[in-house]
């Protein structure tokens, strides 16, 4: 295990740091078209630091313009999407509640999708989503309270419900887009791609994640304490309330953020902030720095995975549900009802 | 710290269960609160903390009612341990105690190494530094009790609130406890209430005893004059023997249910 090994905190957190990076910069290198490490060296160096150096136009088209922004964007929302996951596992203290299983992303989707079909605005988009991801989460909270308490069971049957509710909106909008324009459009974007990402999508979309994550990256300590009872957590000297809505304002906006520009990428919530848990125990302060650097590596993977794999791209949902998905079982299996 | 309850009324809904509660606890004393199940013993304690309105009248820390206090001034002062609970989330017994420091510091901070520093001492305090890297969940409940209290010390609180802390315990786990609440209120001045069903711990730890009865009767006293025969039989509707034993010099109070009146 990770936490065993008799390591300085400051190498770990090199490690967590470097990870990523890494794995980005391999990814510039691979995909349909090949570019070595060397070459990617040298297209990073001329734009970054304004070096010169021979680039070929193609080099510079394929890792500048279309594999860097990219590659930015599933840095981006994996670590984003995995730490609202870990951060809702913490204020539901229910290892199962991500943003798939509370109905926000459907919620997300909803707005999302209603942004595309009405105005189109990215801005207006991304706000529509956050909005209808806020709306999701509080269905979700007010449905499974039950005498002041929300049990694993009714949190996870409220975010069925909401996510139910939410789908249904969806098709709705679907029903009624325009099957030549908008229609492929909304389909396409719900499965999940990174596609049509420029450094201009990622202006608007990174400063919300980024904030969201930085939030909870602060709060990750604090994150322990919604594990305890009302009362007890009560007791520890803080505004319980802020806490809890500062934890779903960040999450949702991190949401909210990754599927305006990319669409609904499912499973990254729950899988990863396990892994992380299995790898360095339970506490967040540990496991939110673990969640952040794995969800950004796996998602960069994935993506890389989908769009090199055949030479039509696989829609990121379908891979991450299909690794995800077995997980999960194995993970009912493992642990089954010893949650409850 | 001094402790007062000014006009206490609690009860649910508009049902008043209890009124007129007036009592006070000074420095380092120990105020137990028997009574029988389903009476309120534990919204009681959630009155006097804050964590429930009165419906009446106000607990005051020094003077000052507490709703008039920030909830950093009220959790520096107060710590409370709850009936030993599971969490789903299960943290190592240091993890848990340091969750105890949390109410002195910022939102966005880490606990620093003196607050690290000032966990150890706790457990240090209640005798369980050997169980620093034990699993929560893998305690048993007189372990996860003690964890539980370390981890309201932390906060260096001037008075303990605990909810029944020694219900469900084994014989030595229930002395345990006991000597942990005398041992905080005389070396360390920390005052303590404490919900209990025995009134023979009521007597052996707690300088002042509250027994709520029936019909909206309440008796408060010393320990030693409030419990007797008469106060016992009209809140249980039980009646009880109390005898004391001295043992190697020490005096020991015991009392047994003879039977039930109703």
């Amino acid at each position: 295990m990770l936490g065993k090994l008799k390591l300085s905190s400051q190498f770990k957190l090199a490690v967590l740091i470097i990870a990523p990076i890494l794995i980005g910069f391999f990814a510039l290198c691979l995909g349909r078209y090949m570019v070595t490490p060397k070459e990617v060296g040298d297209v990073l160096l001329q734009q970054v630091f304004g070096m010169a150096k021979e680039v070929p136009d193609v080099h510079l088209s394929v890792v500048w313009n279309i594999r860097l922004p990219r590659i930015l964007l599933a840095l981006l929302v994996g670590m984003g999407l995995a730490v609202s996951g870990a951060a809702f596992q913490g204020l539901f203290s229910n290892p199962l509640a991500t943003p798939d299983t509370l109905g926000v992303a459907a919620g997300a989707s909803f707005g999302a999708a209603l942004g595309i079909l009405l105005f189109e605005n990215i801005f207006v988009v991304q706000l529509l989503s956050v909005i209808f991801g806020i709306v999701a989460v509080a269905l979700t909270y007010s449905i499974s309270k039950i005498k002041g308490k929300s049990t694993i069971l009714m949190v996870v049957l409220g975010g069925m419900v909401t996510s139910a509710f939410f789908q249904a909106l969806i098709s709705l909008i679907k029903y009624v887009a325009d099957p030549e324009t908008k229609l492929p459009t909304i389909t396409y974007w719900l499965m999940g791609s990174m596609a049509s990402v420029s450094y201009n999508t990622l202006l608007y979309g990174a400063p919300l994640i980024i904030v969201g994550t930085i939030v909870l990256y602060l709060l990750r300590w604090r994150l322990n304490i919604l594990a305890l009872s009302e009362d007890e957590a009560r007791t520890m000297g803080y505004n319980l309330q802020h806490m809890r809505w500062l934890v779903i304002l960040a999450s949702t906006a991190i949401t909210a953020s990754a599927v305006s520009m990319c669409g609904q990428i499912g499973w990254i919530g729950l899988l990863i902030p396990h892994i992380s848990r299995m790898l360095v125990g339970t506490n967040n302060q540990k496991v939110i720095p673990v969640t952040i650097s794995m969800g950004a590596c796996y998602m960069v993977i994935i993506d890389t995975v989908a769009r090199s794999a055949s030479s039509a791209e696989i829609p990121l949902s379908i891979l991450t549900a299909l690794i995800g998905a077995p997980f999960f079982g194995y993970l009912l299996r493992k642990t089954g009802g010893g949650w409850a | 710290m001094i402790f007062e309850v000014k006009d206490g009324a609690y009860g649910f809904g508009n049902e008043i269960f209890f009124e007129n509660l007036n009592f006070t606890i000074g420095e380092g004393e120990t105020l137990a609160v028997l009574g029988p199940n389903g009476i309120g013993k534990t919204t009681l304690l959630k009155c006097m903390m804050g964590l429930k309105p009165w419906l009446h009248g106000e607990s005051r820390i020094d003077g000052t009612p507490l709703q008039k206090l920030s909830q950093k001034e009220i959790w520096t002062n107060i710590g409370y341990v709850a009936q030993a609970k599971n969490v789903n989330f299960t943290y190592t017994a240091k993890e848990m105690v340091l969750l105890g420091r949390s109410a002195h510091l910022g939102v966005f901070a880490q606990p620093r190494k003196e607050d690290v520093e000032i966990a150890e001492r706790a457990m240090e305090m209640v005798g369980i530094t050997h169980l620093a890297h034990k699993n929560c969940h893998q305690m048993s409940g007189g372990q996860l009790q003690m964890v539980l209290i370390a981890r309201s010390l932390a906060s260096n609180p001037k008075m303990l609130i605990m909810d029944e802390p020694e219900s469900n315990l084994d014989f030595k786990n229930q002395l345990i406890i006991l000597d942990t609440i005398e041992k905080l209120a005389h070396e360390h001045q920390i005052s303590c209430i404490i919900n209990t069903h025995y009134p023979a711990h009521a007597l052996r730890v707690a300088h002042k005893s509250l027994i709520l009865s029936k019909n909206k009767e309440w008796f408060w006293g010393e320990s030693k004059k409030v419990i007797n025969e008469v106060n016992m039989e009209k809140a249980f509707d039980v009646k009880v023997a109390i005898e004391s034993l001295n043992i190697q010099g020490e005096q020991h109070t015991y009392v047994v249910p003879v039977s039930f009146t109703k």
